[in-house]
C-alpha cells in the first residue's frame, strides 16, 4: 500500500533511503560538473586554509600573551585591595599604584590557607621620582617606576631577569635593578650616568657611545634618590644603591619597563609600614636592656671580680651572631599579591574560594585575573583575532558569493532535469536537499583538505622555528620563537565557520532550485 | 460516460504579455474515462500542451475545475498536486528528460524512492518488470547518453509507469524520434494501455501518430472543436 509520499514522514528505512538517493545524485552530481565543482572546492580550500593557519596564529598568541604574562609578570591571579580603581591594571595603566591592601596579614592567610595556591609574592607598583641634579633640556620629569618585590622570591615566582650588568639583589639587600631602558632614557634625557655599585664604568657597554666618549662632563652615580608620588599620603625620599642594570626577558614592550626596587625600600619611599619583625629577646636579654648605664657597667666589674650569672649571659651573647633585624615581607603595607596555582586551569574556581572567605571575613580585597591585571595588554590577542576573523570574514564572504553565483548558474542549466523531477514527483524541498546535499559534500571534502593543508603548514611553520626581534613579539609569541598552536577548538571553530558559510551559500540557489516548477521541464522542450 | 476518471469543466487559461492577456484555453469540457487511449490533437499555438499541463496538475487552470477521481484539485496546494503527480499521473516529455546521472535502472526507479513506502526488493522487482516490458534488459547499466532516443523514451515509459499511476500524459512523444522509432514506441504506449488499463493521453499534430488513438479530440484557438 502507497502510504507514504515524497512529503511524508519518513520512517527509518524511508529516512536512509532518501539520505542514500540525496548522497548519489549529489556525488554523481559533482563528479559531472567537475569544472564547476573544483571551483567552488578550491575557494572552499583557500578559505579554509587561511582560517586554519590564522586561528593557530592566533591561538599560539593568545597562550604565548598568557604564558608571558602569567609566567612573567602577573602570577594567575592577583589579589588587590577592593577599593582600587576599576580600571587599574599592572600593565597598560604605567605608574597608576593600586591601593594598599586593608589587612594585608588577615588576606595573606586567607591566601596561605587555600589548596589551590602554590606560592604567593606580595608586590608594590608605583611611581617615584628621582632627585637629579642634572637639567632636563626636554622639561620631562626624571620617573622611575619600580615593582617593589623580595628579590629572590620574584625570580622563584617570574624568572625573567637577565642581567646586562652589576648583579642581582642579594637577600636581605636593598636596592634597585634598574632597567636598562630607564638607565639609557635618564642618561639621554637629564646626562647622567647610573651605574651598578660594584661597576661603576658598566655603562660603557649599554649606553650610547657619546656617555663613553666624554666622561669628564657626565655625572656617574652608583646611587639613587628617589621620592614616592602619591596622592594619599605624604611620602619620603629614599637613597637607594644600583645593584645592576637588567632586560627583562618576558616583558619588554614599546622601549618600556620597570625597575626591581626591593620592596622594603619601596615601603619606605612610599611610607607604607615596613613589615619588620619584633626582635624577640630572651628574658636576660630584656634584663640587661632595661638597666641604666651605671648598673650595667656594675655587673661587668662585678663579674670581673667574681663570677657571676649575667657575664655568663655577656659572654654566652658574644658567641651569638650579631643581631639582624629580621623581617617578615609579607607583613608591611602591600598593594598587589600576585598568586601561582598548583593547576592553571581551576584558576577560577579558586578566584571563587578566596572572593567568597575574603567575603565572609568582611576583607576588603578583590581577586583579579590576568587579563584584568594586564589592561589593554591582554586585550591584544582578542583584537588580532577580531582582524583575523574580519579577514577570514571578507575572504568567505567573497567565496561565497562565487559560491552563490556558480551553484545558481548550476542550477539554471538544470533547470529542465529538476523541473521534471518536479513533475514526477519531487517534493520543492527535495530540490532544495539536493543542492545542500551536494554543496556539503564540496565543504566537507574540500574544507576536509583545507584544514589538513593548514595543519601542515602550521607545523611546518611551528617547526621553522621563526626567531622574533625583541620587543613586542616576543610578548606577542611568548618567547623568542613563533610558535602557532591548533586545538581541537580551532578545528570546531573552522568546521562552524565552514558550515555557516556552506549554509548562506546555498539559501540562493535551493530557493532558486525550488522556484524550479513542472512547466520548466516542459518549457524546455 | 460514466464514472470519468478525468472531468474538466469550462476549463480556462489566460497568460499575460506584459498586458495583453493572450487566452490559451477558453472554456474546456472534457471528460476522460479509465483505460482510454486518447490524443488530443492541434496545429501549433493551439493550446494542446496547456491543456496537458492542467490535466497532468503541472499548471494551474485560470478558471474552471479539473475533477480527478471525482475529486476537484483545481485549488490544491502544491505539496497536494506534487503528491497527486506521483500516485497518479505519470509524464512522457518530448525531450525524454531523464536524470543524466543515473543510469537505466536508477531511471525508472526513482518514482519509487520519492514514494518511500517500498522495500528495496519491491523497488527492484517493479523497476525490472517495466525493464523489460519495455524491452531494455540489455542496457540497464546504460546512462542517458549511452542510449539512442528510442531507448531513452522507453525509459521515459517505464518511468511513468513505475507507481502504477491511472493516467500516463505524454506530449508529442515520438517528435524527437525517427518514424521507425516513433511507430515501436507508441506501440509500447498502447500494449501497456491494453495490458494495464492504464489512461494515455498524448498530444501530437501528426498523422501518423493518431491513427494509434482509439479517440480524438481537436483543439484550435484553445476551444475543443471535436471531442471524439
Amino acid at each position: 500500500m502507497k502510504s507514504e509520499t515524497a512529503g511524508g514522514p519518513a520512517s527509518g528505512r524511508a529516512f536512509l533511503t532518501h539520505t542514500a538517493l540525496l548522497f548519489k545524485i549529489a556525488w554523481r552530481n559533482i563528479w559531472l560538473h567537475r569544472g564547476k565543482s573544483l571551483i567552488i572546492g578550491i575557494i572552499l580550500l583557500t578559505g579554509t586554509v587561511v582560517m586554519t593557519v590564522g586561528n593557530a596564529t592566533i591561538t599560539g598568541m593568545d597562550k604565548g600573551l598568557q604564558k608571558t604574562l602569567v609566567d612573567g609578570l602577573l602570577g594567575d591571579l592577583m589579589v588587590i585591595a577592593q577599593s582600587t580603581d576599576e580600571a587599574w591594571a599592572l600593565l597598560g595603566n604605567m605608574g597608576k599604584s593600586a591601593d594598599l591592601i586593608p589587612d594585608f596579614e588577615k588576606v595573606r592567610d586567607v591566601v596561605t590557607n587555600d589548596p589551590g595556591i602554590m606560592k604567593f609574592l606580595p608586590m608594590d607598583f608605583g611611581m617615584f621620582m628621582a632627585v637629579i641634579q642634572a637639567d632636563s633640556a626636554s622639561g620631562q620629569p626624571p620617573f622611575v617606576v619600580p615593582l617593589g618585590v623580595q628579590y629572590e622570591r620574584y625570580l622563584e615566582m617570574f624568572s625573567n631577569v637577565a642581567i646586562v650588568k652589576g648583579r642581582g639583589l642579594r637577600p636581605g639587600e636593598s636596592g634597585i635593578l634598574l632597567h636598562h631602558t630607564t638607565a639609557d632614557r635618564l642618561f639621554k634625557t637629564y646626562g647622567s650616568i647610573f651605574s651598578p655599585v660594584d661597576d661603576p664604568y658598566a655603562f660603557t657597554n649599554y649606553l650610547p657611545p657619546e656617555a663613553g666618549s666624554n666622561l669628564a662632563s657626565v655625572i656617574i652615580s652608583t646611587d639613587l634618590i628617589i621620592v614616592g608620588i602619591s596622592d594619599k599620603k605624604a611620602t619620603l625620599d629614599i637613597r637607594v644603591p644600583i645593584i645592576g642594570i637588567y632586560s627583562n626577558q618576558r616583558i619588554e614592550f614599546g622601549g618600556q619597563g620597570f625597575d626591581l626596587i626591593d620592596i622594603q625600600s619601596y615601603r619606605q619611599g612610599m611610607n607604607y609600614t615596613l613589615g619588620d619583625e619584633e626582635v624577640k629577646l630572651s628574658a636576660s636579654e630584656n634584663a640587661m636592656l632595661n638597666m641604666d648605664e651605671n648598673a650595667l657597667f656594675a655587673s661587668f666589674s662585678e663579674n670581673v671580680s667574681g663570677a657571676g650569672a649575667v657575664l655568663g649571659d655577656v659572654k654566652s651573647l658574644m658567641v651569638k651572631k650579631p643581631a639582624v633585624k629580621a623581617v617578615d615581607y609579607d607583613r608591611g603595607g602591600t598593594e598587589i599579591l600576585a598568586l601561582r596555582l598548583k593547576d592553571r586551569r581551576q584558576a577560577e574556581e579558586v578566584r571563587g574560594r578566596l572572593t567568597k572567605a575574603f567575603k565572609e571575613k568582611n576583607l576588603k580585597a578583590k581577586v583579579i585575573d590576568w587579563r584584568k591585571a594586564a589592561g589593554t595588554l591582554a586585550n591584544m590577542a582578542s583584537v588580532i583575532r577580531i582582524a583575523l576573523f574580519v579577514f577570514v570574514g571578507f575572504v568567505f564572504f567573497v567565496a561565497g558569493i562565487v559560491i552563490v553565483n556558480t551553484l545558481a548558474m548550476a542550477t539554471m542549466e538544470r533547470s529542465s532535469e529538476l523541473g521534471m523531477m518536479r513533475a514526477v514527483g519531487a517534493q520543492r524541498g527535495f530540490l532544495g536537499e539536493m543542492l545542500l546535499t551536494e554543496t556539503f559534500l564540496l565543504a566537507v571534502f574540500f574544507g576536509g583538505i583545507g584544514m589538513v593543508v593548514g595543519a601542515v603548514i602550521v607545523k611546518i611553520l611551528a617547526a621553522a622555528q621563526i626567531q622574533s626581534t625583541p620587543g613586542l613579539l616576543v610578548l606577542v609569541f611568548g618567547g623568542n620563537v613563533f610558535n602557532p598552536l591548533m586545538g581541537l577548538k580551532d578545528f570546531v571553530q573552522g568546521g562552524i565557520l565552514l558550515t555557516l558559510v556552506t549554509l548562506l551559500s546555498v539559501i540562493y540557489p535551493a530557493r532558486l532550485a525550488q522556484s524550479i516548477t513542472p512547466l520548466d521541464a516542459v518549457s524546455r522542450d | 460516460m460514466s464514472n470519468p476518471i478525468l472531468h474538466l469543466s469550462g476549463v480556462t487559461k489566460d497568460y499575460w504579455l506584459g498586458k495583453v492577456k493572450v487566452p490559451a484555453l477558453r472554456g474546456i469540457d472534457l471528460e476522460i474515462g479509465k483505460g482510454e487511449f486518447m490524443s488530443i490533437k492541434g496545429p501549433s499555438g493551439s493550446g494542446k500542451t496547456t491543456l496537458l499541463n492542467i490535466i497532468g496538475l503541472i499548471d494551474n487552470a485560470t478558471g474552471g475545475s479539473v475533477l480527478l477521481d471525482g475529486k476537484d484539485v483545481t485549488r490544491e496546494t502544491d505539496k497536494n498536486m506534487t503528491r497527486l503527480r506521483l500516485t497518479k499521473i505519470g509524464f512522457i516529455f518530448q525531450t525524454f528528460n531523464l536524470i543524466p546521472v543515473f543510469n537505466v535502472i536508477e531511471n525508472v526507479e526513482f518514482p519509487l524512492l520519492l514514494l518511500k513506502d517500498r522495500t528495496p526488493a519491491e523497488r527492484r522487482r517493479k523497476t525490472m518488470e517495466l525493464i523489460d516490458a519495455v524491452g531494455l534488459r540489455p542496457y540497464v547499466h546504460h546512462r542517458p547518453n549511452e542510449l539512442s532516443g528510442g531507448q531513452r523514451q522507453r525509459v521515459a515509459i517505464a518511468r511513468a509507469l513505475v507507481t502504477d499511476p491511472e493516467i500516463i500524459l505524454a506530449d508529442e512523444p515520438t517528435a524527437n524520434l525517427d518514424s521507425v522509432t516513433g511507430k515501436s514506441i507508441l506501440e509500447a504506449m498502447k500494449e501497456m494501455n491494453e495490458r494495464r488499463q492504464t489512461t494515455f493521453i498524448f498530444s501530437t499534430h501528426d498523422a501518423g501518430v493518431l491513427q494509434y488513438a482509439r479517440r480524438i479530440v481537436e483543439i484550435h484557438d484553445g476551444l475543443l472543436t471535436s471531442r471524439g
